[in-house]
């Protein structure tokens, strides 16, 4: 017996069923579309800031033996070896000049995007996660450090990741969840001393899910994270003998008040702007409040308030310690509460009861964002200091010669990576010849007139804020660095107390670009 | 209610604490310098030459880690602009690392993105079972 055709309507709504249960998600899109969009910002101007003093010495290490390279993080880095053994095996493929440095970053600050959006789908919705994933795609405090050959990006990442699956331990504490959980939590413990403040609520927030039952899961990753905190406790402790004092010599006020700009606004944290930070996070967390209260419903309020706990507490303990006197608090180090807050900031753009207000707020976000990385796009005063720059306008050096920079040991090691023939540490009391003083000042700075006798004026350059000014010698110069750097302030004025020196030995190679 | 009284009477006790926070002294720098890292502005009237003095011998890592130089610089181009002076050495060379036209178009396209995704959110909502559950173990 021939059944009847179905034909029109009847027969299209099974298909219309089928065809949309087999598209992708609208979420599912856009969520691609804001990857390409990060993507896109982060690597297409990968390269265009010089290396700075700290991604100088990344760069430096990069090329010791690993024993070396072990040495050189004990005595010289402030963070754990997790980081600079992977940039090590990744420089080893991909070099390490800026691209191939800071390429393992942008990977990283990448693949944050799609975790940012995994976390709030997991504690809200999925439209939170695109929200939260659009966040982290066009914050500038995110690109900043996406596209720098330091430990923040894989710090992210693995705080992220560990945020994630306690997440989903907190709804379903299954071995599976719990050991995910535990492995980037030793991860990021092994990343960066910081990560501790994030695992602590994590730990609360999971002992208090499960009650007086204390699986055996969650008791082995409680070990496992205990174990490696126990790893770099010794280098935690020697790394509060390193230098770290710069870090008091900026009022503990001033930096708490840069943690929300630079967070929200990334290097706009170096303008005035500063002064209303706490201000703008106050009337942010009022609004936040307000539409999670008014418009959300009770499964998206709870999820948020797992988060907003997270991150209150990553942030605040280490400010209360810093009170405290143990002092280490700088806005990149409490990176781990940024995803914890774009969830809580996801959800609240997402309110079910509030969904105008809610996708105003989010426009506003990412505007502000975005605007934000404009300026900062425009004014090289917020971005990296052109070391480049400074050396392609040093040019190549006929002879011996000393180059004097006013800016001390943050201009020494980025130009020892971008000029040739340049030792990576000198004695200030070594003596040298030369016949060529360099002077790297300000463009504040001015020219001493009349110059002293036998002194001649070769070039002057201004570079991105750097007066670069060459000078010949006769008779040349043999004295000291220490000397030579005392000397500078009769050719560049005023001069600072301690300049750094370099000695370039004749090279006609034009420096690296 | 009582808890939301609760939290903003926390939030107040903290910013409380916050604004008590001593500054440490900051004696190696100018007083310009020092006035303005300890308060993120300048509270101190101060004349054209400790301004230009305090940019041109601050150091590099107060540069890097507060707004000091962005502020004397600002408040330093006001007194020359009001004096009639012109031109700034601090003015840097320019160097966008990203053309604006490309930022433009990246924010349409976010804008735009974020506009698809309220419509078919809500077109989606509209036809057919809710689908958005949280995604479990």
């Amino acid at each position: 017996m021939l059944l009847p055709a179905r034909t029109g309507s009847a027969a299209a709504a099974p298909r219309d069923v089928l065809r949309r249960a087999q598209a992708p998600s609208p979420e599912l899109i856009l969520l691609v579309a804001v990857v390409v969009i990060g993507a896109t910002l982060r690597l297409a101007s990968l390269t265009a800031q010089s290396l700075w003093v700290d991604e100088a010495t990344t760069a430096h290490e990069m090329h010791l033996s690993l024993g070396a390279l072990l040495h050189s993080v004990r005595v010289n880095e402030t963070t754990p070896p997790l980081y600079f053994l992977l940039a090590w095996a990744w420089s080893k493929v991909f070099g390490s000049g800026e691209l191939g440095l800071r390429l393992f970053s942008a990977c990283l600050g990448i693949g944050l995007i799609p975790l940012a959006y995994s976390c709030a789908r997991e504690l809200v919705s999925r439209r939170a996660g695109v929200v939260a994933a659009a966040l982290v795609a066009v914050n500038p405090f995110m690109i900043w450090y996406s596209q720098e050959a330091r430990s923040y990006a894989l710090f992210a990442v693995f705080s992220a990741a560990s945020f994630l699956f306690c997440a989903r331990a907190w709804r379903a504490p299954t071995n599976r969840n719990l050991g995910w959980w535990a492995a980037f939590s030793a991860l990021a413990v092994l990343t960066h001393f910081f990560a501790g403040f994030l695992i602590l609520p994590e730990a609360v927030l999971l002992l208090v899910r499960v009650g007086r039952a204390r699986p055996r899961g969650l008791m082995l990753a409680l070990a496992v994270i205990a174990v490696a905190q126990a790893a770099v406790l010794p280098l935690a402790l020697s790394d509060t003998s390193h230098p770290l004092g710069w870090i008091k010599i900026f009022p503990l006020s001033v930096r708490i008040q840069q943690v929300p700009v630079d967070f929200g606004l990334g290097a706009l944290y170096q303008s005035p702007i500063v002064t209303h930070g706490l201000l703008g996070a106050a009337v942010l967390a009022a609004i936040v409040l307000a539409l999670l209260a008014a418009g959300g419903d009770r499964a998206e309020r709870r999820g948020a308030a797992f988060a907003a706990a997270v991150a209150a507490v990553t942030l605040l303990v280490p400010v209360i310690l810093a009170a405290l006197g143990r002092d280490y608090l700088v806005p990149r180090n409490l990176m781990p509460a940024w995803i914890p807050l774009a969830v809580v900031l996801g959800a609240a753009c997402t309110v079910p009861r509030a969904r105008i207000v809610g996708a105003g707020l989010a426009i506003v976000l990412l505007a502000a964002f975005v605007i934000a990385g404009v300026r900062i796009a425009q004014n090289p005063q917020y971005q990296r200091p052109n070391w480049r720059g400074v050396a392609a306008a040093l040019g190549a050096a006929p002879g011996p010669r000393a180059i004097v920079a006013y800016d001390g040991g943050f201009a020494a090691q980025p130009l020892t990576v971008y000029m040739p023939g340049i030792p990576w540490q000198s004695r200030p009391d070594q003596v040298v010849s030369v016949s060529e003083v360099d002077v790297v000042g300000s463009t504040w700075q001015s020219t001493i007139r009349p110059l002293p006798p036998g002194t001649t004026l070769i070039s002057g350059r201004t570079v991105d804020g750097f007066l670069v000014e060459r000078f010949m010698v006769t008779p040349g110069w043999q004295l000291s660095l220490s000397e030579i750097g005392r000397r500078a302030g009769t050719l560049l004025g005023p001069a600072p107390a301690n300049p750094a020196v370099l000695v370039q030995r004749g090279s006609s190679q034009a420096p690296a670009n | 209610m009582s808890r939301l009284r609760n939290l903003i009477v926390l939030v107040g006790v903290l910013c409380a604490f916050v604004s008590t926070l001593a500054a440490p002294a900051f004696a190696a720098q100018s007083q310009v310098v020092a006035d303005c890292n300890a308060h993120s502005r300048l509270t101190g009237h101060y004349s054209s030459t400790q301004l230009r003095n305090a940019l041109s011998t601050m150091s590099a890592d107060v540069k890097e880690y507060t707004n000091c130089y962005d502020v004397i610089q600002r408040t330093l181009l006001k007194q020359l602009g009001a004096s009639g002076a012109s031109g700034s050495p601090g003015q840097s060379s320019g160097g966008s690392f990203l053309p604006t036209p490309v930022i433009i178009v990246l924010v349409l396209l976010v804008l735009g993105a974020i506009g698809f995704a309220l419509a078919a959110v809500r077109r989606r909502n509209g036809d057919g079972p809710p689908t958005d559950p949280p995604s479990g173990a």
